[in-house]
């Protein structure tokens, strides 16, 4: 039984080749960019002549592997952090008395309210009484209270009728048990989503490691790719710009296609065309 | 109930027995975070290493302001001057552009640990004296010959942002000054000698009539002459202001006056607006930005551009170009430009005299002719000139030497209290009369007032 | 549902990091920003930066949320052809901002971008919507839209799948057309994930000035770009003053406060729960 007509399927198909091929433009015009010789770029020349040089300046202007292992390390960690102190929250959140937990969802949203830039002098105080400048530990700390993750997850949370978490307490399971063996895996989809835009956020993440962070060991990537193609007095090298672009993307889109299995496993239960 | 419930919306996995395909996701998951643990201990670990007892810790924040691995090359300055000086060890961090940089040491200065030296823009000086940041160096230079003789080497325009109260507050070290480049092979397509660039504002705007170059359909391919409007654009009218006669800001003012109603201010945006009028310069505003790339991809034949773009435009320009000095109009004259080094207060007097010997280092005349070779700068001491190493730069690239020459004739660079907030104020008042907005007289009164307004807090009269 | 004593221990973590790193920062704020509330407020350029605020977010929120869904509606589902579909609309969110504004920035070159060069032939825009100070706010928020939406996607995606595919069966069987299981099915359903998204693409959408910088660094020629977030940026970082960026934070934050106390128990109304 077709849920969807067939040619309001054929129509849909069409509009979404049409905007995939629009968002490919950005996309496509930076690898482009990354495999033209700069002095060609400069001309408006894309892919005159394809080469890899752009990525050869790039590897040489800054460690990047260093740089991988530190965002990495900071992304994970952080994450690692993250998860367990959302989803705790996000759970009592979503499951105490009803006036409690509406006070206490404008007093994590409150998180959103005071703009980074804002947060950024009191924290590095703060970090630097605690000792931690110039360590990855000192750029996490912050965010490990994270309000995305914590309204998420308590939007996934909410969308579970009670009914079986109330048959399992009455079954004599204890609410962390309930948590992480009947709630956690049905918000699953909401914790990958958040997994991802907290990655990909600190992954690319600049000003507030940029403040912290002072030794060249400790540099994260965006800082990195900021050493060599912040231009403010000069004309720009787009070609680098793109390599070094596609360099720090790059460990990311590999992750999102490992992190979409996960994802198709889910959908492929639903979807509207089936 | 519960399986019905299961059954009816679908869902199955939540009561049933963990898999051991759950449980070994699970464990990789946890062995994976804990394989973190080691680095995470280790990243504490060293944010305080240990150093030898009698060695000298420093901190040093750089901003990078040009294309290029130049974080590469400051470090690696810094190894060679630890090579030399085994009781001294510097920490150089790369803080970002210009404001960033500012913002790191601030934000430093802030948690009360503010760097032992950092380089920032030689117009920030009376931010930094309002936020009593700094100190002077004369307690240092007195008595101590080899830094006077480097004071006496210094190129006079270099040093007048740093003097305030009869103090000098910075020593120079990455500057640059605005230059002409034009386009060889445009000259002579255009039946202009190429060896002669013009030296007059009447002279630009000709030359620009006849580099302009439209396809079939009257649209403009080749802009002939660009002098950019926004970002670093108040740098520029600073140029025009200077050559029309006077100055745009008033050094004696203590940061104070700027001046926006003047009659030079005047001639300059009517100098820009008529490189508009004639068709010579693109209508909108051109952008800092992307007139070099504009310039190499051969879309305007003349652009008025930092000298620090040089390193850009001789590697990505397919055609042989010049530089020359900006044209005159009453006389030559451009602002100066670029960073400094500066000492923060409360520095332990090991820690200064550290300090002192590493700023001492970086500015040795072959140290400043590496630097200007590797990045672009202009070296700020004469006798770098004189050296083998930048007489053999200069015999293969003599663009070098127009910043050079063009210093007789430069003046210092708008300093005065909230200079961003200014700047923006100008560049808006900039934009509204060039886009035919408002009068040219309004917009520079209009901007007169604002700029005013945001000087007043600090300059109580 | 049945009483749960001990739920604020759940809190315990998250409220200690949210004091420490989110409510002392706010304070701090406060004390240095109060003394200069007052000069803040009396400043035309804050009320025009607000006004700036609120035309901005009108483009880009519908643009992004909008998109998101559309995207997520016709990609759900594990067909490859899908997938790379869902790719190509989610890389932008992956790319740094500055990387993202900088393409723009090239294929939007006043005088030799590509794109420009498009518009100017199909004469649709005689100059590029970067250098038109009429049309610099759109620009900067459809570029923001378009780096965005593809996270939204991924929430909606997310939304979708806890949609029980029995129901859409139940309404086909009963004759229902597409639109109206989009209608009585899916979107109800898929409201709680809207309520947040919402939610989440106001405020993401306000602290994301990244592109500012690149495409119009002073906030545009006449401050017509120049969101509230980043006038707070550019008083912070370029003007170096510290204190006004907190009034201005307060400034931002009371809105913000204001604008969730009415707005979110309106939105919530039309949020439809399982666990009611």
């Amino acid at each position: 039984m077709r849920i969807v007509s067939r040619p309001l399927v054929l129509l849909l198909n069409c509009i979404t080749i049409c905007l995939a091929v629009v968002m490919l433009l950005p996309g496509v015009w930076i690898i482009a960019a990354s495999l033209t010789p700069s002095r060609f770029l400069n001309q408006g020349l894309l892919l005159k002549s394809v080469s890899l040089e752009n990525y050869f300046v790039a590897l040489e202007s800054a460690n990047f592997l260093l740089l991988y292992r530190n965002s990495f390390v900071y992304a994970l960690g952080l994450l690692a952090a993250q998860i367990p102190v959302t989803l705790l929250a996000a759970y009592g959140m979503a499951r105490a008395p009803v006036r409690a937990a509406k006070l206490l969802f404008y007093v994590v949203l409150f998180q959103f309210f005071l703009p980074p830039v804002a947060l950024i002098v009191p924290n590095f105080i703060l970090i630097s009484r605690f000792g931690l400048t110039d360590t990855l530990v000192g750029i996490a700390l912050p965010y490990v209270a994270s309000a995305t993750g914590t309204l998420l997850l308590r939007q996934g949370i909410r969308q579970i009728p009670t009914e079986l978490e109330e048959a399992a307490l009455i079954d004599g399971a204890g609410r962390l048990q309930i948590l992480l063996r009947v709630v956690a895996p049905l918000v699953g989809p909401y914790i990958g989503a958040f997994c991802l835009v907290s990655f990909v956020y600190h992954w690319n993440e600049f000003i507030w490691p940029l403040v912290v962070l002072s030794s060249p060991e400790k540099r994260v990537l965006s800082v990195g790719f900021a050493s060599f193609t912040r231009a403010s007095e000069s004309g720009a090298e787009w070609g680098l710009i793109a390599a070094g672009a596609v360099l720090v993307a790059a460990p990311l889109v590999v992750a999102f296609l490992l992190a979409q299995r996960f994802f198709i496993e889910s959908f492929a239960r639903t979807g509207l065309k089936g | 109930m519960v399986e019905e419930l299961l059954n009816n919306l679908g869902r199955l996995d939540a009561a049933r027995p963990i898999t051991r395909r759950e449980l070994l996701r699970t464990g990789l998951g946890l062995a994976s975070s804990a394989l973190l643990l080691p680095f995470l201990a280790s990243d504490v670990a060293e944010a305080a290493p240990a150093l030898r007892r009698d060695s000298v810790s420093l901190s040093f924040f750089y901003p990078v302001g040009v294309a290029g691995p130049l974080a590469r090359i400051i470090e690696t300055y810094v190894r060679e001057f630890e090579a030399q000086h085994p009781g001294i060890r510097v920490t150089p961090v790369f803080g970002g552009t210009y404001a960033e940089n500012q913002a790191k040491v601030i934000a430093a200065l802030k948690a009360g640990n503010p760097p032992d030296t950092a380089i920032l823009l030689s117009t920030e000086l009376l931010t930094m004296l309002s936020l009593n940041a700094i100190d002077p160096f004369d307690p240092l230079i007195t008595g101590d010959r080899e830094a006077e003789a480097m004071l006496k080497d210094f190129f006079p325009p270099f040093l007048a942002n740093s003097m305030l109260d009869g103090k000098l507050w910075s020593i120079p070290f990455q500057r640059s000054t605005p230059i002409m480049y034009y386009n060889k092979q445009a000259f002579e397509e255009a039946g202009l000698d190429p060896s002669r660039p013009p030296t007059t504002w009447d002279e630009l705007i000709e030359y620009g009539r006849k580099l302009t170059r439209k396809d079939a359909a009257g649209r403009v391919i080749r802009w002939g002459v660009q002098i950019p409007e926004e970002t670093w654009g108040i740098w520029m009218l600073e140029g025009l202001v200077i050559q029309a006669g006077d100055m745009l800001w008033d050094p004696a003012s203590r940061g104070c006056v700027v001046k926006l109603n003047s009659p030079a201010t005047v001639a300059a945006l009517e100098f820009l607006k008529r490189l508009k009028r004639e068709g010579v310069s693109p209508p909108e505003i051109v952008r800092w930005g992307t007139t070099p790339n504009d310039f190499v991809a051969g879309k305007v034949a003349i652009i008025y551009h930092s000298t620090g773009s040089l390193g850009f435009v001789r590697q990505n320009a397919r055609f042989p170009f010049g530089t020359a000095f900006q044209a005159r109009n009453i006389r030559f004259g451009v602002p100066t430009g670029g960073a400094n080094f500066y000492i923060f207060k409360g520095q332990d007097p090991a820690k200064r005299r550290a300090t002192w010997t590493f700023i001492k280092w970086m500015t040795r005349p072959d140290m400043v002719a590496r630097w200007s070779i590797d990045s672009g700068y202009v070296a700020t001491r004469r006798s770098a000139w004189r050296l083998k190493l930048m007489q053999d730069y200069v015999r293969q690239y003599p663009q070098a030497l127009t910043a050079r020459d063009q210093l007789a004739f430069a003046r210092p660079e708008l300093s005065v209290y909230n200079r961003q907030e200014v700047h923006v104020a100008i560049e808006r008042a900039m934009a509204e009369a060039l886009l035919e907005r408002k009068s040219i007289t309004e917009a520079l009164r209009d901007g007169q007032r604002e700029v005013d307004a945001v000087l007043k807090s600090l300059c109580k009269r | 549902m049945i009483r749960w004593r001990s739920w604020p221990l759940f809190l315990l973590p998250l409220s200690l990091f949210l004091a420490a790193f989110t409510y002392l920062p706010a304070l701090y704020n406060l004390l240095e920003g109060l003394p200069y509330l007052q000069l803040v407020l009396r400043d035309a350029g804050t009320w025009k930066s607000l006004s700036v605020t609120m035309l901005y977010l009108l483009i880009s929120v519908p643009a992004s949320v909008s998109l998101g869904l559309a995207t997520a509606l016709l990609t759900s589902g594990a067909s490859p052809g899908r997938v790379l579909a869902r790719v190509i609309f989610f890389h932008p969110v992956i790319l740094p901002m500055v990387a993202f504004a900088s393409i723009w920035l090239y294929l939007l070159n006043p005088t030799s971008g590509p794109l420009t060069e498009l518009l100017r032939r199909s004469g649709l825009l005689q100059a590029s919507p970067i250098a038109d100070p009429n049309y610099t706010l759109a620009t900067l928020a459809l570029v923001s839209a378009l780096k965005d939406f593809g996270l939204y996607m991924l929430f909606f995606l997310a939304g979708l799948q806890s949609i029980p595919h029995e129901l859409y069966e139940a309404a086909a069987i009963d004759g229902a057309s597409s639109w109206a299981i989009f209608r009585r099915v899916t979107w109800p359903l898929l409201s709680p994930t809207t309520f947040f998204v919402v939610i989440y693409a106001v405020v993401t959408t306000l602290r994301n000035v990244d592109h500012i910088w690149v495409l119009t660094p002073y906030g545009g020629v006449a401050g017509e770009a120049e969101v509230l977030l980043y006038r707070i940026y550019l008083t912070a970082f370029l003007y170096s003053n510290l204190p006004v960026a907190s009034a201005l934070s307060l400034v931002l934050a009371l809105l913000f406060t204001i604008a969730a106390l009415v707005g979110i128990p309106k939105l919530e109304r039309g949020v439809y729960y399982e666990d009611r």
